[in-house]
C-alpha cells in the first residue's frame, strides 16, 4: 500500500475481490471446511459457476480441495489454506484502509 | 460517513448462519430427547423394582443390595451400562443420521467455535445423567431426592442454557420455559415414587418435539438435491 488512497485501489487482490470469490472466501474462512452442496446453498449459485469460482481460488492456493466419503455420502469438501487466510485479511485490511482514505477527502 | 466492510463481522454472520444450520433439521433434539426418555424409562422401572420409601428391614446401609439382587436389577444395571455407552456415542449417532438426511439436502460444513462450545456443552450434560444413573439409587433418601432432583434440575438448566445459547437454536425459548417448570412442578411432588422418569421423560419428550417440528419442517424446505461432490 502505497498510502495514496486512490491509486490503492489498483493493487486490491483480484482473484478474491470478485463478488462470488470474495463470498466463498469469507466462508471458507469463517468455518472450518464445508462441501460443495453448502456452498452452493449459501451462496446462491450453480454448480458450474461454483465450481469454476473453487476452480480459481484453488489454482491459486487459496483453498484446498479434497473429495472424501461420509459414510458411503461422497463430499467435496473445501478449506481455506493459511495463504487464502492471510489474502483475505490483506484485502479487507485494504479495503479498510481505502475507506477511511475516501472518508478524509469527502470531509476536506 | 462509508461503511467498511469488517472481516469480523463478516466472519461472525457466517459462524451464526453456519451453527444455525447445523441444528436447522432437529435430528441433535430428537436423538437427545429420545435418550431422556430412554433415561426415564430407565428410572421408572427401578422405582416400580424398589417401591419409594424403600422396605424397613434391609441391613444395606450403603444400598448395594438393589443392585445386585435379582435379574430385574441386573437387568437394569446393563441397562445403564448401555445408556453410557449411547451417551458416549450420542455424537456419532447423530452425524450417521446426518449422512443421510442433512448432507445430501443441505451440505455438510464444520465450525470452529461452535464445536467447541458442543464439547463443552457435552461435557456439562454428564453431570445430571452421572447424578441421576449413580448417585439416586445408592442413596435413596427424601433428602438425597430433593437434593439430587435441584441439582438435575440445575445443571440441565445450565448446561443447556449453556448450550443453546451457544447454538443460537430457535428452539432455545421454549426449552427455557420447559426446563425449568418441569423441574419446579416434579420438585413440588417430590414423594411421588417415579419422580425422576417422570422428569427425565417430560424433559426428553419436549427435546422429541422440538426435534420433529424442526425436521419436519427441514424436510419440507429442503429436498434432496444429490451428492456433495462437484461436477
Amino acid at each position: 500500500m502505497s498510502g495514496n488512497g486512490f491509486k490503492d485501489i489498483a493493487s486490491l487482490d483480484r482473484l478474491i475481490h470478485e463478488p462470488a470469490r470474495l463470498m466463498i472466501m469469507t466462508i471458507l474462512y469463517a468455518v472450518e471446511e464445508a462441501d460443495f452442496v453448502y456452498l452452493q446453498r449459501e451462496c446462491g449459485f450453480t454448480q458450474g459457476n461454483l465450481s469454476s469460482h473453487l476452480a480459481k481460488l484453488e489454482e491459486a492456493g487459496y483453498i484446498a480441495i479434497s473429495k472424501t466419503f461420509k459414510g458411503k455420502y461422497p463430499l467435496t469438501i473445501c478449506k481455506a489454506t493459511t495463504k487464502g487466510q492471510s489474502a483475505l485479511q490483506g484485502y479487507y485490511g485494504k479495503i479498510r484502509v481505502l475507506t477511511k482514505a475516501l472518508e478524509r477527502r469527502g470531509t476536506r | 460517513m462509508i461503511p467498511a466492510p469488517d472481516l469480523a463481522s463478516a466472519v461472525q454472520e457466517v459462524r451464526v448462519r453456519s451453527t444455525r444450520y447445523r441444528d436447522a433439521d432437529g435430528i441433535a433434539y430428537l436423538i437427545f430427547g429420545v435418550f431422556l426418555i430412554l433415561c426415564g424409562a430407565r428410572s421408572y422401572i427401578s422405582t416400580r423394582l424398589h417401591p419409594f420409601p424403600p422396605p424397613v428391614g434391609i441391613s444395606d446401609p450403603v444400598g448395594f443390595a438393589p443392585l445386585f439382587g435379582s435379574t430385574g436389577d441386573w437387568l437394569l444395571g446393563l441397562a445403564s451400562a448401555v445408556l453410557f455407552i449411547v451417551f458416549g456415542r450420542l455424537k456419532e449417532i447423530i452425524e450417521w443420521v446426518k449422512r443421510c438426511v442433512t448432507y445430501p439436502r443441505t451440505g455438510y460444513v464444520a465450525t470452529t467455535a461452535g464445536s467447541r462450545n458442543l464439547e463443552l456443552g457435552h461435557v456439562l450434560m454428564m453431570v445430571p445423567v452421572f447424578v441421576l444413573i449413580v448417585g439416586i439409587p445408592l442413596t435413596d433418601t427424601p433428602a438425597s431426592r430433593r437434593l439430587g432432583l435441584w441439582i438435575l434440575a440445575a445443571s440441565f438448566l445450565v448446561s443447556f442454557a449453556g448450550v443453546l445459547m451457544c447454538r443460537r437454536a430457535r428452539a432455545a425459548e421454549f426449552l427455557y420455559i420447559v426446563f425449568p417448570a418441569s423441574a419446579f412442578v416434579l420438585a413440588w411432588h417430590f414423594r411421588r415414587p417415579d419422580l425422576m422418569g417422570s422428569l427425565l421423560t417430560m424433559q426428553g419428550t419436549a427435546f422429541v418435539v422440538i426435534g420433529l417440528i424442526h425436521l419436519f419442517l427441514y424436510l419440507r424446505r429442503n429436498p434432496r438435491i444429490g451428492s456433495g461432490t462437484s461436477p
